[in-house]
Formats: structure tokens, C-alpha cells, sequence
């Protein structure tokens, strides 16, 4: 407490005075903060491109690719797409392949599983900002099948939990 | 605030000193972070991700990086301010840390950075 007397014992400068500094320092440092170190969230963005690029690489001009109905085929190989993120959990995809209600082969999922959920409550809006954004749709194609063309359509999830890291 | 008559200049002074130091030290702390580089490595580095997790082999996209250009010339920065290895984008405007976004996509990509032109040219090849 000498800091705030001087010799005479006098005071220099009142308690209440340095709390009104401090609260008005707390208040401009919080805030700056606050402001500049607020996310730029573009999980949205992402899980729609991820979504675009499903598409693109499964049809072509509305018929499915060679190959996708195939229970052996590599999802991430065909579609120059990341296994990292996957294994990270950090994003998930489910697409169902479809002849009217029935499943043509078996659905391709990967990531984390949690996000479907997040997808189907409130559309992926979710009821957290920490839960994923997603992007659902669904395609309709014409595939080959037993060597005749048949109709059908492909369901697409698509959801990302990306956010980037601040590295020191 | 000020008791006696005879210590108006004192007192006065040592106000004024600390009121100096309390706000000049806020402010310091304020510009340091109106500079701009921690929002702008967050922006540069997504938005060139995206950029990428939409590409298609065989493109190259300019952007206008003449903003990131100018952060890192005020924070004196040297060396590369972008690099992409790994899937991660690493943007880099200050000599202090970087800000990384990791894409989806599993191209080959180069990044060239056209200072004179104040552009960012991405380079998507094709798969790794």
C-alpha cells in the first residue's frame, strides 16, 4: 500500500480510483479480445463444397460411374478425397445408393458417426455451435444395372466439425 | 481527488503518469491486435482451403493477397507467409505462430506468392 501515499503519508491516489482503471482496462482489453479472436466459421461453406464434390465425382451428366455399385470400391481413392479428417473425426459422410426404397448396395459412411445426428435435429442447425454443420440432399441417376439402365437416386450427408487451429 | 493546494502540481503529475501507463499500455495491447494479422491468418488460411476443397485438377486460381502482403510487411515479417503440406494450409503473417486449415481434398497443390502483383496464385494439380 506505500505505493499510494507518499511521504508525508498522504494520499496519492484512491483505492476506488485504480478500481475505476482497472474495470475500464478490463472492459477495452475483454472486448478487443472478444472481437478479434471471434471465429470465422465456414463449416457450413465446407460441408456444401464436400457435397458438390460428392456429386461430381459419383455422376456424370445424371448417370452413376462405373464402378460405385461395387461393395470392393475405395471411396476416398475415386474421389481424390482425405482419409485424415475422417480418421480425426472432424467430418462425416453417409451416401445411400437407391432404387425406389430399396438399397442398391450398401451405404458409404465414414467419419464421425455422432454427426448424423446433429445433422438430422433442426437440419444441422443443432442446438450447439460446437456441434457440425451439415448439407442433406439427394440426386436423382440412372445407373446400370444386370445390364439394363435403372432409375434411382443417391441420399447425400454431408457434415463438418472443421475449424483451424491458432498454431504458437 | 486533489486535497491540499500545495500539492495540486504533485498531484496532478502522478495522475497523469499513471493515466499514461494504465492507457498507453491499453492501447498498445489494442493495436497490437487491430493490426489485423490474427484475423487475417484465420481468413487467408480458410479461405484458400475452400478454395482448394473446390478446385478441380488442373486449375489455378488468383487471389488478391495484397492486404496479407501489407500486415506482414508492417509486422516485418520474412520468409514465406503461406505454405500448404500435408492437406494443411499454414498462413503465417507475423513472426509470432500461424494460423492451419486442413482440407478435404487429396490434391497436389502449389502455392506462389506474386508479390509484385499482390496476388496468391493456387496451383491445384491432381491426386497425390
Amino acid at each position: 500500500m506505500k505505493l499510494f501515499y507518499d511521504k508525508k503519508g498522504e494520499e496519492l491516489i484512491s483505492f476506488y480510483e485504480i478500481l475505476i482503471y482497472l474495470v475500464i482496462c478490463v472492459v477495452i482489453v475483454g472486448g478487443t479480445t472478444f472481437y478479434y479472436l471471434t471465429d470465422v466459421d465456414v463449416r457450413k461453406q465446407e460441408s456444401g463444397i464436400f457435397y458438390n464434390q460428392i456429386i461430381d465425382c459419383l455422376i456424370d451428366g445424371g448417370i452413376l460411374r462405373e464402378g460405385f455399385l461395387d461393395e470392393n470400391f475405395d471411396f476416398f481413392e475415386s474421389c481424390d478425397i482425405s482419409k485424415k479428417l475422417f480418421d480425426n473425426k472432424k467430418m462425416y459422410v453417409n451416401v445411400q445408393f437407391l432404387e425406389g426404397e430399396d438399397e442398391i448396395r450398401e451405404p458409404v459412411v465414414f467419419g464421425n458417426y455422432d454427426f448424423k445426428s446433429h445433422c438430422e435435429y433442426k437440419d444441422g442447425g443443432g442446438i450447439s455451435k460446437h456441434w457440425s454443420e451439415c448439407f442433406i440432399g439427394e440426386e436423382r441417376i440412372v445407373f446400370m444395372k444386370d445390364g439394363e439402365l435403372k432409375k434411382g437416386k443417391i441420399k447425400i450427408m454431408a457434415a463438418s466439425n472443421n475449424e483451424g487451429n491458432r498454431v504458437k | 481527488m486533489f486535497r491540499k493546494r500545495g500539492n495540486f502540481a504533485w498531484d496532478v503529475a502522478v495522475h497523469l503518469i499513471i493515466v499514461l501507463l494504465v492507457f498507453s499500455s491499453v492501447a498498445l495491447f489494442v493495436s497490437k491486435q487491430a493490426d489485423g494479422s490474427y484475423v487475417y491468418e484465420e481468413i487467408y488460411a480458410k479461405e484458400i482451403g475452400l478454395i482448394i476443397d473446390s478446385s478441380k485438377p488442373g486449375m489455378e486460381v488468383f487471389i488478391d493477397f495484397a492486404k496479407g502482403y501489407e500486415i506482414a510487411e508492417e509486422n516485418k515479417k520474412t520468409g514465406k507467409l503461406v505454405s500448404y503440406s500435408d492437406n494443411i494450409v499454414d498462413v503465417s503473417l507475423a513472426n509470432r505462430g500461424s494460423y492451419v486449415f486442413e482440407v478435404f481434398t487429396d490434391y497436389e497443390v502449389e502455392l506462389i506468392e506474386d508479390r509484385e502483383n499482390k496476388k496468391l496464385i493456387i496451383i491445384v494439380g491432381g491426386e497425390k
